[in-house]
């Protein structure tokens, strides 16, 4: 109930409301949170930055659940990657002994391959989440919202009870 | 910029961080259990954890320590511990800490519930292997051999006669007389020489020199004879050559047959064996009386040094970077780089330790001593794990344990060495379940000097002792005499008894050496025992196979000298039929040429006669 709820909330924003940078930005923030284990000192880090700037929080979160899945997925990948950059570049070796002598860094889990391979991951594509969330905001706002509608999975899963139920609930609501 | 968000932020860092101060004490608890559960694969567990950010100092009233190899068991369980911790290192998520106390130490005891865990097995450790070597050199302790001496010989058991050498190397002579028999009747029927040596007959009588009249006839004839002489010859040479290779052949039987001496020595070398005679050694009695208890104390004090090897791992595994292949889903695999500052994982710089081997005070050993550094990098840490503990028992002398574990490079280093003098002995059990050894070793006090050490996969174990007042009891009375005498002859009491074992090889090829002045009194003692009762036995042993073995030689000659008799009979008769025949010819050709050397003369004669009366009437007036 809550994620069809916050479903809903994050469509509202998508209609009208926040700017689709503060959208776009959001579910970029997201995306990295989410690709990148949970439990580290950069993702409560990139949390506070998330607060404290003026970016969609429903999109921060939708990011998250959404890209969550994917680091599952693309686990195999990171690890590979992760284990390249912190073993198989010769000229990043210092830097990486620098920062596992340094106090707090070894709390960022950095020379985890699966961190490390995660972060590099969620930095890549942060740009072009962000844009290509910006370029979809602003489409949808200009017509693809009826479009989507007219789609069947859309028409099956508004039509459908467990959706009915959550209607009335939200009207009852208020 | 959203104010609010710093408001929210600021009161959820304080709500998380009471929220932490409050469940601190359950939380690090809870990791604490599960990552040494994790490493020892058999359940850890704490009681009443309580951490103090204020003092950085940590108290628990129990942790109990599950030993891996027998979970209803624990490795060993502590009292009220207490912990200093140093904060700097926590920076770098490291755990230092410098001062602990371990009173009340309980090594050994039972649980009340099972400490498995459900974890993959673990691979057989250096102490596994250790373990299955010194059991190899202990069963490979002698077996013999003072249990002959009360050993009715039973002569059928140990000398199986169908099993014997001498008997099937008989059969086998027997075989092989039949087949070599065989085939040389199989070729003398085949070879039919009467039907070859007839016709050569018929051809010589053909031969009628009655009727030649003239040089020419002879000389014809005499091509014939030659023909025929060599025809004889070559049947002859055939008829040899076959001979000869029958000879060989039964020869070969007669050295084969000579040979059963040879098996019957084989026969009387095995019976001795199986009766244990061959194995007789004065090393062997330290071996088989203390192989067993000296093996196992070995082992189990291996067994702590191996502990070492497991929990403080060495340079070479700490720095290597070997690719996990596939580690579980977003737990990934920690990449190590080299540190600049001596602080590693974990590290417990100094501990007191008190403790007890039971928790029965009269039966235990008190424990009581110092460890420095503990740590789970040696390689960082730079020294060796070093310890000093007294071992006492109620009105005994202390022994001293001091142990270095050097894990600081890529090949370990663990010592281990145990001294203690005028300790009190008692009773030893010898662990030997035969009526005529002892069960058990009673003596007053002793001293003893162990040293243990592991290089790499390199052992050397040295124990040295020194036991006053010896005597030997055994398990239970005897009604057998024998038994009784070797009691009473060869194990009295001893004033002084001296041991060394030693140890040494690779872990999974240890070899096992015990000595001890027991070796040359008891040897003495019992090799009266032992050489009168064995002599009788080699005699008794000696005489059935000698027998069966000449029983078996002369049914073979018997055999042999048949089969042979008949085939060279049989050859012999055709060499005489040849060789007569061969005279007849010789004779015949003989004939002809004096023949022809008459008609040559008789016709030289005529000549001379002819033209003598022929120039005599020229001459004539």
């Amino acid at each position: 109930m809550f994620f069809i709820q916050f479903i809903t909330k994050f469509i509202k924003v998508m209609r009208a409301g926040a700017r689709p940078a503060q959208i776009a930005g959001g579910f970029a923030l997201g995306a990295l949170i989410g690709l990148m284990p949970f439990f580290t000192l950069q993702n409560a880090l990139i949390f506070c930055i998330a607060f404290l700037i003026n970016v969609n929080l429903s999109a921060v979160t939708l990011a998250i659940f959404v890209f969550s899945f994917g680091a599952f997925l693309l686990d195999p990948l990171f690890h590979n990657l992760g284990f390249y950059v912190l073993t198989g570049i010769d000229f990043l070796q210092a830097l990486w002994t620098k920062l596992y002598n340094l106090p707090v860094a070894p709390l960022t889990r950095f020379n985890n391959t699966v961190v490390m391979g995660s972060c590099i991951g969620g930095l890549a594509l942060f740009l072009p989440v962000y844009f290509g969330m910006k370029k979809f905001v602003v489409a949808y706002r200009e017509g693809l919202e009826a479009k989507i509608k007219k789609w069947k999975i859309v028409q099956v899963i508004t039509g459908s009870k467990v959706w009915q139920w959550y209607e009335r609930l939200r009207d009852w609501q208020g | 910029m959203r104010k609010g968000a710093i408001y929210f932020l600021i009161v959820f860092a304080v709500i998380s961080g009471v929220g932490l101060y409050f469940f601190r004490d359950r939380y690090l608890e809870r990791w604490i259990e599960n990552s040494c559960t994790e490493a020892n694969r058999a359940k850890v567990e704490i009681d009443n954890f309580h951490f103090s950010v204020f003092n950085l100092t940590c108290k628990f009233d129990r942790m109990q320590w599950t030993d891996s190899k027998n979970t209803w068991t624990n490795l060993f369980e502590t009292g009220p511990v207490e912990l200093g911790i140093e904060l700097r290192p926590l920076f770098w998520k490291n755990l230092i800490v410098r001062e602990a106390k371990f009173a009340g130490i309980l090594l050994g005891a039972r649980r009340e519930n099972d400490g498995r865990v459900d974890l993959p097995p673990e691979e057989p450790g250096l102490f596994d292997e250790i373990t299955a070597s010194v059991a190899k050199e202990i069963n490979a302790l002698p077996i013999l051999n003072l249990a002959a001496l009360k050993q009715k010989f039973n002569l059928d058991s140990l000398v199986n006669v169908e099993q014997l050498a001498v008997v099937q190397g008989a059969q086998a002579i027997r075989f092989d007389a039949d087949s070599t028999g065989v085939k040389w009747q199989q070729f003398i029927k085949t070879y039919d020489a009467p039907a070859k040596i007839a016709a050569l007959q018929t051809r010589a009588q053909s031969l009628n020199l009655q009727n030649l009249k003239t040089v020419e006839a002879f000389t014809a004839n005499l091509q014939n004879v030659a023909k025929l002489l060599d025809d004889v010859t070559a049947l002859r040479n055939e008829i040899t050559t076959s001979r000869k290779n029958a000879e060989l052949d039964f020869n070969r039987i007669v050295g084969n047959i000579k040979n059963l001496d040879n098996l019957a020595v084989q026969d009387f070398n095995a019976a001795k064996q199986k009766l244990g005679i061959a194995d007789f050694n004065v090393k062997d009695i330290g071996k088989m009386l203390f192989g067993n208890p000296l093996g196992g104390r070995f082992a189990e004090i291996m067994r702590y040094v191996d502990l070492g090897r497991e929990y403080l791992p060495t340079a070479q595994k700490l720095m290597a970077i070997n690719k996990v292949e596939n580690p579980p889903r977003l737990k990934g695999q920690d990449i190590a780089f080299p540190r600049a500052f001596a602080y590693p994982k974990f590290l417990l710089r100094h501990a007191l330790v008190s403790g007890a081997t039971n928790a029965n005070v009269a039966d235990a050993l008190q424990l009581k001593g110092e460890i420095w550094g503990i740590t789970s990098e040696p390689p960082i840490y730079g020294k060796p794990t070093v310890f000093d503990v007294q071992v006492f028992k109620e009105e005994s002398n202390a022994y001293q344990v001091h142990g270095a574990f050097d894990h600081t490079t890529d090949v370990p280093r663990d010592t281990l060495n145990l001294r203690a003098s005028n300790f009190r002995l008692g009773e030893v059990d010898l662990k030997n379940d035969k009526s005529y050894l002892p069960a058990r070793l009673l003596a007053n006090r002793g001293a003893v000097d162990a040293t243990f050490a592991l290089s790499g996969k390199n052992v050397f174990g040295h124990i040295g002792l020194d036991i006053n007042k010896v005597d030997f009891q055994f398990d239970a009375a005897t009604t057998d005499a024998i038994t009784e005498t070797i009691r009473s002859s060869v194990f009295r009491p001893m004033e002084q008894l001296q041991i060394t074992a030693e140890v040494r090889g690779a872990t999974n090829d240890l070899k096992l050496h015990i000595g001890s002045n027991l070796d040359n009194i008891f040897a003495a003692r019992a090799n009266e025992l032992v050489q009168a009762s064995f002599a009788r036995a080699q005699q008794e042993i000696r005489l059935r196979i000698n027998q069966e073995a000449a029983k078996r030689r002369q049914q073979v000659e018997a055999f042999y000298a048949e089969k042979q008799k008949l085939v060279m009979t049989e050859l012999n008769k055709y060499q005489t039929l040849i060789a007569e025949q061969l005279a007849v010819v010789e004779n015949k050709k003989k004939e002809i040429e004096k023949r022809i050397e008459e008609e040559k003369k008789r016709a030289t004669g005529e000549a001379k006669k002819k033209l003598g009366e022929k120039l005599k009437g020229l001459v004539k007036p």
